[in-house]
């Protein structure tokens, strides 16, 4: 490889076809005489535009359509000449310079042409200088020549990731290992469960324990998972009435009231809240309005009386404090309205045990959050509840579907295979790389590669094959043909 | 087969041999830096012996002149057409002298389709000791001496251009039966200084004729003047297809009773400019005539062109990719650093310097 180019932050690699280099890779452009070396990612790869190659390849064109021969080459030089045609043009980005074994992010300086040697540096090797996966490690994928890549989990401990990707690309694969890698280190995962994904990551692929099961607690909303109202508490039994459900304010200064007399007189349960309801003096409307909503809550299975087998959040914790482990609220077989209420109650109850410190800390797995997170509560994720220390990881097919300050607040992407431009303007506008790094990169990954960016890798971008599970993945899809 | 009776091998081989003797010299003096400039890898070197007479005046009026007219009517039943053309490029220069290659075709036309034989390319490296080399080898003794007289490397360029074109024109004059041959360019004049080998190209063509060719050879460009110096009637006025006698006109340049070829400005579609047709000049008149018509009803012709020795020419054709791919061969094998020598005519003269970088 030759260096041939350099423009604003671009290089340009003259490659020849023997040398294989695939979009992401990383190269180093190695100054021998200055002894520092340039670290340039791969963004493109091109055609080198030799001259006189279209009349070259129009040659070739109209011969083979109707002229049929023989060459005789006797020095077999046709070779050589016929290699040229793949002769590549390796745009890459610069990332950093390596000095000294260490990395350097001043890159201001050019390599010289002369004296400088280019070779692929294998991701292995970079993780090596950026140092990454020592400390916490979380194996997560292989470089693809067999060398197993770990991050660090204190690149996520009070960070904001995304992980996005078109459908099969292998976004929930990669949020798996994430979750069990953190559970590895002893930390509570809460999961939101969309499809029912999750349910099985205590379980092999041939259907025995594994040794995550004491650790995974699979929380079905209505069955195994189900709060009182006591347990709920006024705070966030007014948030899901005015969240969920909608609820007037005057409606809801009624419902306070009402709560807090059945809290004094020691008698809050759904059946005298909806007695109360009943017969207390009260405008018809507020009636009317608070009695439906008590209605849907009961109806919804989730809250329940006092005397059923309930579950308190902080107990998961307690459970999972030291040895670590995940909550799967599995929201695959809610109706919409269920859905919001159990993430509702959820993180609001989640915010008021981090409040009071009851809960150290907290990672949080939302699957495909906007189908029953409401608005305010993104901003609210990146912002007030980082912390006071829920750590969330978003996983979506939809990228637009988190908002431009999201993205710009996010400290890691992990970005799998998007084929429509739609989709990657809306990550490139504020992700922490260029647009066309992205773009290049993204439309041309693997089912089961991600291009990592930010704090995760060192702010050094990333081509990662996502290393497969040894835990029953698959979801609850139900086929017809098999 | 077209080349089913020689053995075609034998050219190739000859000229592997040449080349390989001739590249004997880099191995001893390997680490020495080929030096290139751009002009070295630009235009082909054109052959002194193509275009030197496709120049000529007309002295007769115009009315004479479309009574030179000839029309021309497509003659079945089909023959076989050939086709020969090669092409030379320079790849650079070493301290000794100049390497260059070639690369030659030929190509005909069957009932069924196109077929080739493309020889090369040929590497050659022309330094001080080269005529020693190339006199040694079979050409000799075919080729007058005054052949390899040039001691001039550029000179040695073209001069070994046409020695492989005419080996090649050898080849399928001596192989070919009932078929119409086409060279590129002219049949010059025997005995001309500037054509050394004419008395080779008589043998050449009398091998045509033992086997009832017809050869004739087009020159893509061509030029008539008046007698007043001024152009003539535009060649597109020309019916179509037709051929113009001009035989005359070119005996003031040479003495036809010199010259291989009987020439004509052929004419074979409404939108040819018109080319310099040199027909065998051992045939008689009608006999050339009905050999062009045969040309037309055997082989498809571009812009009046035809189309066997066309491909002959693409597919001799040294494209710069292909220099390119030979010096980094010579890099490859012969251990040299391939130099880019300045520009000195552009550094002195700006856009004054030329075309070419050099």
């Amino acid at each position: 490889m030759r260096l041939f180019k350099k423009e604003h932050d671009t290089v340009q690699v003259l490659c020849f076809p023997e040398e294989t280099v695939e979009k992401g890779d990383y190269l180093v452009v190695e100054d021998l005489k200055a002894k520092r070396s340039l670290l340039v990612q791969v963004v493109d790869i091109q055609f080198a535009n030799l001259p006189g190659m279209m009349e070259d390849l129009v040659r070739e064109d109209v011969g083979d359509a109707y002229l049929f021969g023989e060459d005789y080459d006797p020095l077999q030089l046709n070779s050589q000449i016929t290699l040229l045609r793949d002769i590549r043009i390796l745009l890459g980005k610069i990332r950093c310079s390596i000095q000294g074994g260490s990395i350097d992010m001043n890159v201001s300086w050019l390599p010289s042409r002369v004296h400088s040697q280019i070779y692929r540096l294998k991701p292995h090797q970079l993780f090596e200088l950026l140092k990454l996966g020592f400390r916490r490690p979380i194996k997560i994928g292989d470089d693809g020549d067999g060398f197993e890549l770990r991050i660090d989990a204190d690149a996520l401990d009070g960070k904001l990731s995304i992980i996005t990707g078109r459908k099969g690309s292998g976004k929930s694969h990669l949020s798996k290992l994430l979750v069990l890698g953190l559970v590895d280190h002893g930390a509570p995962v809460l999961v939101f469960d969309v499809n029912g994904e999750y349910v099985n990551l205590g379980v092999n692929p041939n259907g025995e324990k594994n040794r995550y099961h004491d650790r995974i607690m699979v929380l079905n909303p209505a069955k195994n998972f189900k709060v009182t109202l006591s347990y709920m508490g006024l705070a966030t039994a007014s948030s899901l009435l005015a969240h969920v459900l909608s609820l007037p304010e005057t409606s809801l200064r009624e419902f306070s009231r009402i709560w807090k007399n059945l809290e004094r007189s020691d008698s809050l349960s759904l059946k005298s809240l909806k007695n109360t309801l009943r017969c207390c003096d009260l405008n018809e409307h507020v009636r009317e309005a608070l009695l439906s909503r008590v209605y849907t809550l009961e109806r919804s299975g989730f809250v329940v009386e006092e005397g059923e087998e309930t579950v308190r959040l902080e107990d998961f914790f307690a459970k999972t404090s030291g040895t670590g482990g995940a909550a799967v609220i599995n929201l695959s077989r809610s109706f919409p309205l269920e859905r919001k209420l159990v993430v509702e109650f959820t993180l609001s109850k989640l915010v008021e045990l981090l409040r009071v410190r009851r809960v150290k800390a907290c990672f949080l797995f939302a699957e495909e959050a906007h189908l029953y997170l409401r608005e305010t509560y993104w901003e609210d994720a990146v912002t007030r509840m980082r912390h006071l220390g829920l750590f969330t990881t978003f996983i979506t097919n939809r990228p637009d579907s988190i908002g431009e300050d999201i993205y710009r607040q996010a400290d890691s992407i992990f970005l799998f295979n998007f084929k429509n431009e739609h989709d990657l303007n809306a990550i490139s506008k504020a992700a922490r790389i260029d647009g066309e790094t992205m773009k290049a990169i993204a439309q041309s990954l693997k089912p089961h590669h991600c291009m990592t960016i930010g704090q995760v890798t060192g702010e050094i971008p990333f081509v990662i094959r996502v290393k497969p599970l040894d835990v029953k993945t698959m979801g609850e899809t139900r086929t017809f043909f098999s | 087969m077209l080349l089913e009776n020689t053995a075609e091998a034998t050219v190739p081989t000859r000229w592997a041999e040449v080349s390989l003797r001739s590249l004997k010299d880099m191995e001893e003096n390997s680490g020495e830096s080929l030096e290139l400039t751009v002009a070295d890898t630009g235009e082909e070197e054109s052959s002194l012996l193509k275009n030197w007479t496709t120049s000529f005046h007309l002295h007769s009026p115009w009315n004479d002149f479309q009574s030179r007219i000839v029309k021309l009517h497509p003659r079945p039943p089909r023959v076989k057409v050939a086709a020969v053309d090669c092409s030379s490029r320079k790849i650079g220069r070493t301290k000794k002298g100049l390497v260059c290659a070639f690369r030659g075709t030929v190509v005909w036309r069957d009932d069924f389709a196109y077929r080739y034989l493309r020889y090369g390319p040929f590497l050659f490296h022309i330094t001080e000791r080269f005529p020693e080399t190339f006199r040694d080898f079979a050409f000799s003794s075919t080729v007058s001496a005054s052949a390899f007289s040039f001691l001039n490397p550029s000179g040695w360029l073209s001069r070994i251009r046409y020695l492989l074109e005419i080996e090649l024109q050898r080849m399928v004059c001596e192989s070919s039966r009932d078929s119409i041959i086409l060279w590129d360019g002219v049949m010059p004049a025997a005995g001309l200084d500037l054509d050394p080998v004419s008395p080779y190209l008589s043998h050449i063509l009398r091998l045509a004729r033992s086997g009832n060719n017809k050869v004739m050879a087009l020159a893509k460009e061509t030029r008539l003047f008046s007698e007043n110096g001024g152009p003539l009637p535009e060649a597109t006025e020309l019916p179509s297809p037709c051929l113009v006698d001009v035989d005359k006109c070119v005996g003031e340049v040479s003495p036809s009773s010199q010259r291989l070829g009987y020439t004509f400005i052929a004419k074979f579609a409404p939108d040819s400019p018109g080319f310099r047709l040199d027909v065998d000049r051992c045939l008689p008149k009608g006999e050339m005539v009905e050999a062009v018509e045969r040309l037309l009803a055997s082989d498809l012709t571009f812009q009046g062109y035809p189309e066997t020795l066309r491909a002959a020419h693409i597919l001799s054709a040294l494209t710069p990719v292909d220099v390119l791919g030979l010096q980094r061969s010579l890099a490859g094998r012969y251990g040299f650093k391939i130099v880019r020598s300045p520009p000195v005519r552009r550094m002195l003269f700006g856009p004054y310097g030329g075309w070419d970088d050099s």
